[in-house]
């Protein structure tokens, strides 16, 4: 939680010294530019490496630490002087000055450091420091301390001492962020690997299916091929019914395989969609030719990709459009593209039956069917993977209802490059 | 005509067999179950020193013990004349180019139905094999 500086900045300023008031407002249009800065920070490291430079700056001290609690010893991370100061090295909390600060979550300002009981002098000898002022992170359970730090005596003024106050507080803040924004990295890696887990279990799985379903398939085709004579109408019927139910698992294996195959593929190149759905159309030949399919291909552009993905993508989209045709209704299918911004929107639209508005989200969704299987035969895989297509390609899909009265699939992908333009 | 089987799943086997025994040509099938035994096959090693040098080696990939890959790499080595066509579960590009750069001379995919495999019988027969010595 955001600390608030204890004391209003009107009691901190000295009375009677114009020059003090004008540096102090300086330095707050300075600190304004601090948590700026803080504000992006997404690790330790930097939050450290801008408060180091801002504590040293907005005081104009000679030099400046960056002190973190680490269970009952100061550790001395980072700092910014003029002179080596004590940078990577850990004192007791008991025997050092930042301790004193953390233990009593208060500032210490003290102008002649050898003439006080707080400070170990001889750590002090070797260095230029002649005053000083600490402040804690965070007045509550302190997590750390910055300092300051002059080579010349100096009383550190109540200004100083606020500024540095207020500094350590949105630090604090600063680190909780950094803390939770890594601990967040963390957990979308591993979020990341167990779907990758579950990917590559879904694969093998699936893959490994395949083996004992071709052997049952075969031989029930074997049974009612060559046994034909023997067996008797409801032993046909058994057999045949076994087959189909066979054909179909096979069917779903082979969806789910290509389903946990459409991987995050390393390396993505320029790809043109207008050759992907060419090679789409050629592989889909038969069944375009046999359910008297048109389809009109506008001119698509080239995106960044992986060409397999792509064209599975497409396959999927033309196969349900003729799939889910209205009965006795020629397929009529079209593609179009347009430039969106900083994306190619891409729709598929067909005069099919089209999907009610209640499940255009649903149908996205693994196993998700809305026909039985004797109408509309499928695994309820295909859109899903769709999906996962776009999504690899940092795009997004989406359906709607046609202007012809069928589907109408939206497809955004970013574009890759601007100036390549349309590739028919 | 004899042809080589090396096939770690009974059940693809049989099939193969049942359905090549039924063609005219009608070859002898001889069946290994891993890799190791099929170079021993063709290299005439023990238990395997009669064995007639196959016209044929019909190679799946996943075997126990040495690989379809290895099989390959090993007969390419030797520069074995006897032609290989690999049979295997996936289809996908690069394990067919992986195996044609290794010398086989065609790459199948296991077909999923008994039309897929009575296809396949029929290729295979209609091959043009050199002849052996």
């Amino acid at each position: 939680m955001p600390q608030t500086p204890k004391k209003s900045s009107a009691s901190v300023l000295s009375a009677g010294d114009p020059s003090h008031t004008v540096w102090y407002i300086a330095a707050m249009e300075e600190l304004v530019g601090v948590v700026k800065q803080l504000s992006h920070a997404r690790d330790l490291e930097s939050v450290m490496r801008i408060v180091r430079k801002a504590a040293r700056e907005l005081t104009g001290a000679d030099g400046a630490t960056f002190v973190l609690r680490d269970d009952d010893k100061c550790y001395y991370a980072d700092e910014d002087a003029i002179t080596p100061l004590w940078k990577g090295q850990r004192f007791p909390m008991s025997a050092c000055i930042s301790g004193w600060v953390m233990l009593n979550g208060k500032p210490a300002v003290i102008e002649d450091i050898y003439n006080d009981p707080r400070i170990p002098a001889d750590a002090y000898r070797p260095t230029f420091v002649k005053s000083l002022a600490m402040v804690p992170i965070r007045t509550e359970a302190p997590v750390g301390a910055i300092g300051n730090y002059w080579a010349q005596r100096h009383q550190p003024r109540n200004e100083e001492v606020a500024i540095l106050q207020a500094l350590a507080d949105v630090t604090s803040v600063a680190i909780e962020n950094a803390q939770l924004y890594t601990e967040l990295q963390g957990k979308v890696r591993a979020l990341q690997e167990s779907n990758y887990e579950l990917s590559r279990f879904a694969w093998v799985a699936s893959h490994d299916l395949q083996e004992p379903l071709r052997t049952i398939v075969t031989r029930v085709e074997l049974l009612s091929q060559r046994y034909h004579n023997q067996l008797d109408d409801r032993a046909q019927d058994y057999v045949h019914t076994a087959a189909e139910g066979a054909r179909r698992l096979q069917q779903l294996v082979q969806d789910l395989l290509v389903h946990a195959s459409a991987e995050k593929v390393e390396n993505f190149h320029i790809v043109a969609l207008a050759q992907v759905l060419r090679e789409v159309r050629q592989d889909m030949h038969t069944l375009i030719v046999e359910s008297n399919a048109e389809i009109f291909v506008d001119n698509l552009p080239q995106v960044q990709g992986n060409p397999a993905l792509l064209g599975q993508l497409f396959q999927n989209l033309l196969g349900n459009a003729i799939k889910f045709r209205k009965a006795g209704t020629k397929p009529h299918i079209h593609i179009g593209c347009r430039e969106e911004g900083a994306e190619w929107h891409i729709t598929v639209e067909d005069n099919g039956i089209g999907i009610d508005p209640a499940y255009r989200e649903r149908v996205f969704g693994l196993f998700q069917r809305l026909h039985t299987q004797d109408v509309y035969p499928g695994s309820g895989i295909g859109l899903a993977t769709c999906r996962k297509i776009v999504e690899l390609h940092s795009g997004r899909i989406w359906v709607e209802a046609a202007p012809a009265g069928g589907s109408a699939f939206h497809i955004l992908l970013p574009r890759a490059y601007k100036d390549h333009g349309n590739d028919a | 005509m004899n042809i080589l089987l090396v096939e770690d799943n009974q059940a693809d086997a049989l099939l193969l067999t049942e359905l090549l025994e039924d063609t005219e040509k009608a070859p002898v099938l001889h069946w290994v179950t891993d890799g190791h035994y099929a170079l021993d096959y063709v290299y005439r090693r023990a238990p395997y020193q009669n064995a007639w040098q196959p016209d044929l080696i019909l190679l799946d990939l996943g075997l126990p013990r040495l690989s379809g890959y290895e099989v390959l790499q090993e007969l390419k080595k030797s520069a074995c004349t006897v032609p290989v066509i690999v049979l295997s579960t996936s289809g996908n590009p690069e394990d067919t180019s992986r195996c044609l750069d290794l010398g086989a001379r065609d790459y199948i995919c296991k077909p999923r139905n008994l039309d897929g495999y009575t296809a396949l019988v029929q290729r295979l027969m209609m091959l043009e094999l050199p002849k052996t010595a």
